[in-house]
This record gives C-alpha cells, sequence and structure tokens, in this order.
C-alpha cells in the first residue's frame, strides 16, 4: 500500500466522509475572432461546476445523488474519490483530510462508472481484476484468492478467461463492480451503475449494492438517473441542479416537502419520488 | 512494431540505392574524417538502428497514456495510489523488448546490405544501448506530458521524430549542418548517443575515452528527467482537469 496520513484529524473514528463547501472551478480558455485581425485572441472563462456542495456519506448507508445532466454530479464523485482537486473547501474520510492524504483515500475507495470504459477489452477478467489489484499494491495467493471471490460474487467464475470485449453489457458491468471492490474499499462511488441494463441485470446490480452497503457495511455513494432506482435503494438523497444541493433527505422527507397535488390522480395519492423531483428543480428553476 | 521495422529499414535501402548508384566513389575525405574512417552503409545503418531505439522508447510512454484515454482506461488508473513512476517503468519494460527486437531487424537488414557490424555483440556496444534507452526513457517522460495535454500523438512525436531524424547525425554527419544546428541538435540525447555508438561500433573505442559523450548523455538524462517529473507533477492536475472537466 502507498499512501501514508498527513495531519490526521481528531475525529478520527467517524465512519463517514464528510464534505463541507466543496467548490470546484474550471478555466475555460476561449477564441474570440475579432473583425479585423487574423488569430483572434484568447479570453478566459471561469465554468462554476460545483458551486457549494456539503454532504456525508456514513458506512453502511446508500447515499444518492439525482439531478438532470450537467448538474454536477459526475465533478462531486471525481472530487470525492481524489481524481480531482477541489477549488476550495474541505474533504475528510473517517477524520483524515483527503486533500492532503490522497493516496491514503485512494487505497480505501473506489469508482464505479456506468457503461463500457474502464476495462481492458483485449484482457479476460480475471487479467484485468490481476491488472488492478497489482496497481492496489495486491498479489500473490492474496490476490487469487480476492480475484475468485469477487468473480463468484459477480457470478462470471465460468466466463473468468474469457476475453472482456467478447462479454455481454450485463457482463461487462458486473466485471465492472468486480473491479470497484479488489481493493476492499470501504466507500463506493457508483456513477449510473445500472446504466442500459436490462431490468433483470439492473436488479441484480441493485441487490448487490444493497448487500455491499447494509450487510457489509460500505459507505456507498450512487447517482442515477432511474429515480425508481434510488427510491429503492437509497437511504439519504441529495438532489443537485446547476451544482448546487438544492435540497435533501430521506424520500420520504424529499415527497413531505412538497405541498403538492398531482396533475393526474394516480392511485397512489402521494406524490412519487420522480414528481417530487422534477417539482423541485422547477421551483428552484423558477 | 511493423511500420517502425519498415520505416528503419526504409532508412537504409534508399541510401543503399543512393550510395551504390550515385555516392560510391565521390565520398570526400570529410566525410572520412567525421565517420571514423567507415564506409556510408556502416554509417547509415548505425545510426538508423539507433534511431529506431530512441522513436520507439521516446513514443512508449505518451502513446501508452494517449491509448489509456482513448480507451477510457486513464481515469480507473488516475484513481488508483500507484506511483506514477511504476507504471512508466513498466511502459518502459514492456516496449524494450519490442523496442530492441525492432533495432535487431534494422541491424540485420543493415548487415545484408554490407554494413560493418562486427562489434555488434560487445559489451560495450550492450552498454551503450542501454544508456542510450535511459536517455531515449528520461526525455520520453517530458514528451508524455506534451503528448497527454495536446492530447495527440501524431503532431507531437512526429514533428519531434524528423527534426531528430534531421539534426541528429542519423543519415550524414552532423558537421555538414550549419553551426546553428549543430549545436541545437546537442539538447538531444541522441546527438551524442548515436556519435558514441558509432565510436564503438565502428573503431571498438573503449567506454573510457569517451567520457565527454557519456557525461553529457547522463547531464541530458537527468534535465529531461527531472523536467519530466516536476513538470508531470505539475500537469496531472491541470492534465486530469483538462480531460474530465
Amino acid at each position: 500500500m502507498y499512501g501514508a496520513v498527513k495531519g490526521r484529524l481528531e475525529d478520527q473514528d467517524a465512519r463517514k466522509i464528510i464534505a463541507q463547501h466543496l467548490v470546484k472551478d474550471y478555466i475555460l480558455k476561449e477564441k474570440i475572432m475579432e473583425k479585423s485581425g487574423l488569430f483572434g485572441r484568447k479570453q478566459k472563462r471561469v465554468i462554476h461546476a460545483v458551486k457549494d456542495i456539503s454532504l456525508e456519506i456514513p458506512q453502511e448507508k446508500i447515499i444518492g445523488v439525482l439531478g438532470i445532466n450537467g448538474a454536477g454530479k459526475t465533478t462531486t464523485i471525481r472530487m470525492l474519490a481524489s481524481i480531482i482537486a477541489p477549488t476550495s473547501g474541505s474533504l475528510t474520510m473517517n477524520g483524515v483530510d483527503a486533500v492532503k492524504n490522497h493516496l491514503w483515500i485512494k487505497e480505501r475507495i473506489n469508482v464505479i462508472s456506468g457503461g463500457e470504459r474502464n476495462l481492458y477489452w483485449r484482457l479476460t477478467a480475471k487479467e484485468n481484476l490481476r491488472y488492478f489489484g497489482s496497481l492496489y499494491g495486491l498479489s500473490g495467493v492474496d490476490l487469487d484468492k480476492r480475484i475468485a471471490y469477487l468473480l463468484r460474487t459477480v457470478g462470471l467464475e465460468e466466463a473468468a478467461n474469457v476475453p472482456v470485449e467478447r462479454y455481454s453489457k450485463g457482463m461487462k458491468q458486473r466485471l465492472q463492480i468486480a473491479r470497484g471492490l479488489i481493493n476492499d474499499p470501504i466507500y463506493l462511488f457508483m456513477d449510473e451503475p445500472t446504466l442500459g441494463l436490462d431490468i433483470v441485470i439492473a436488479k441484480e446490480i441493485r441487490n448487490l449494492v444493497s448487500d455491499l452497503a447494509h450487510k457489509e457495511g460500505r459507505g456507498i455513494l450512487l447517482t442515477t438517473h432511474y429515480i425508481s432506482e434510488a427510491e429503492e435503494l437509497c437511504d439519504y438523497i441529495y438532489i443537485l441542479d446547476k451544482g448546487r444541493i438544492i435540497a435533501e433527505g430521506t424520500k420520504e422527507q424529499l415527497k413531505g416537502l412538497l405541498a403538492y397535488e398531482p396533475k393526474v390522480v394516480t392511485s397512489v395519492q402521494e406524490p412519487s419520488l420522480e414528481e417530487a423531483l422534477i417539482e423541485i428543480i422547477n421551483r428552484c428553476n423558477s | 512494431m511493423v511500420s517502425r521495422i519498415v520505416t528503419g529499414v526504409t532508412q537504409i535501402i534508399f541510401p543503399y540505392f543512393m550510395y551504390h548508384y550515385y555516392i560510391h566513389g565521390n565520398l570526400n575525405s570529410e566525410f572520412h574524417e567525421y565517420a571514423n574512417g567507415a564506409d556510408y552503409m556502416t554509417y547509415v545503418v548505425l545510426g538508423s538502428a539507433l534511431n529506431v531505439l530512441a522513436v520507439s522508447t521516446l513514443m512508449n510512454i505518451g502513446r501508452a497514456l494517449i491509448t489509456e484515454l482513448r480507451e477510457g482506461t486513464l481515469e480507473t488508473l488516475l484513481m488508483t495510489p500507484m506511483p506514477r513512476y511504476a507504471y512508466f517503468c513498466g511502459c518502459l519494460l514492456e516496449q524494450t523488448a519490442r523496442a530492441l527486437l525492432e533495432f535487431g531487424a534494422v541491424t540485420a537488414v543493415g548487415a545484408l546490405v554490407g554494413a560493418d557490424l562486427g562489434y555488434l555483440f560487445s559489451v560495450r556496444a550492450a552498454a551503450v544501448i542501454l544508456l542510450a534507452v535511459f536517455s531515449f526513457f528520461c526525455m520520453g517522460i517530458a514528451l508524455s506530458s506534451l503528448m497527454l495535454y495536446t492530447r495527440d500523438t501524431y503532431l507531437t512525436q512526429n514533428t519531434l521524430f524528423i527534426t531528430m531524424n534531421l539534426v541528429c547525425g542519423i543519415m550524414y554527419p552532423l558537421q555538414y549542418l550549419p553551426a546553428g544546428l549543430q549545436y541545437a541538435a546537442q539538447i538531444f540525447p541522441l546527438t551524442p548517443a548515436v556519435s558514441l555508438f558509432r565510436n564503438v561500433m565502428i573503431e571498438n573505442q573503449s567506454l573510457s575515452v569517451n567520457q565527454l559523450l557519456i557525461w553529457q548523455i547522463v547531464l541530458l538524462s537527468g534535465v529531461y528527467l527531472l523536467i519530466g517529473t516536476v513538470w508531470y507533477k505539475k500537469m496531472e492536475l491541470k492534465l486530469v482537469e483538462s480531460i474530465f472537466g
């Protein structure tokens, strides 16, 4: 393992990730062509991808981050995973400063994204896991045992020696989950893990995500566009819009935030989480 | 790999015909002086072989990172706590074997067209090749940051490789170039490396009489390693943000 802890904070026993006032600005250089002159000039523009986000991810819980495209969900995950540094704000994991100790943090977290990237397609599942395991400093019998366990967990034992390029979408996603668990992370960031999967495989993955948090004690941050998925899995939800948290709470609390009368009367009188989400975003924008 | 072997072999075949049909018998005494008495084909084959090695080694890190970016695995890689140098060294080891194969192919064809490579299988030649690979690797680290920043392999590497081919004394002695270019050529590790390689291969000179060239290679390696390391560290965040932002 690579990271040594610097500047450990006092509340190191806290079993949660705490992000406070995270801000992420990007500087965009734009070329402006002027009427006279051939080459134009460059102008800097600041993009506020994440404006002020404070959230907590306790272990054993699934925390949902919902929002429309461009709300800042992926940028937030990348900051939490120490892939990009926040422009300002603080981030601690179990009491350890994540910005100063990013290597220590990286050993204890992992990110699982939806889609078919993040894997080496020419390699087999076993070879992929062996490679990623070695990047986390694992080797030998321990790594072999871990790989065997993960392949069993995600149901890819029989396809372990088949190149990933021959896998179906669902198999690739299950391998992504195995890859995300290779370092036995305390916290998992799942960015739309069921994107484009059929309902049977999506259900399998949702069950697995639930077990990872509630049975194995991991803290999970889940972003998804499938509101029913968030409703089924998440213990607590943050709603993001334009880089800001505009509402938070349990799904019941979020529904309760609305003095809401559904325009279409359905058999269920209380609004669904999806209706609540749309209404909250609309109200915020208006 | 095949394309680089073809390029390397082409660099020998063209001069072979040019030499036999145009140049043969017309080389002036200056060339022999600059080439330590070697015939033209030996001179060209030695230069081309080391050039192939330089191109392969210089490209490997940058191209590996660009491939990771295009294949979508770079984010996963950056997420791990793995030291970057372990990755760079892995790239070096993986591709050095391939580069040596290319080097072998070019020298084999060179021997067929009449180059005198009698000292190739000596400890001295091996030591020079290892030193050259190390210096190209150091330069490759600096180059990789540039390639990743521009997200381009073709323009960056080919501009550099054409420049190196023209000014580092691969096809003709450096002394034929204007004085300014001769000085400029000294910033590439390939220039002293190819001189050293020729000194060892043509005249079987010992390494001790080539200390100046060795120190130049070591110094350039150190400078590129420092620039590459510091720049990469500074650039990594910017690179990541330019990629993922």
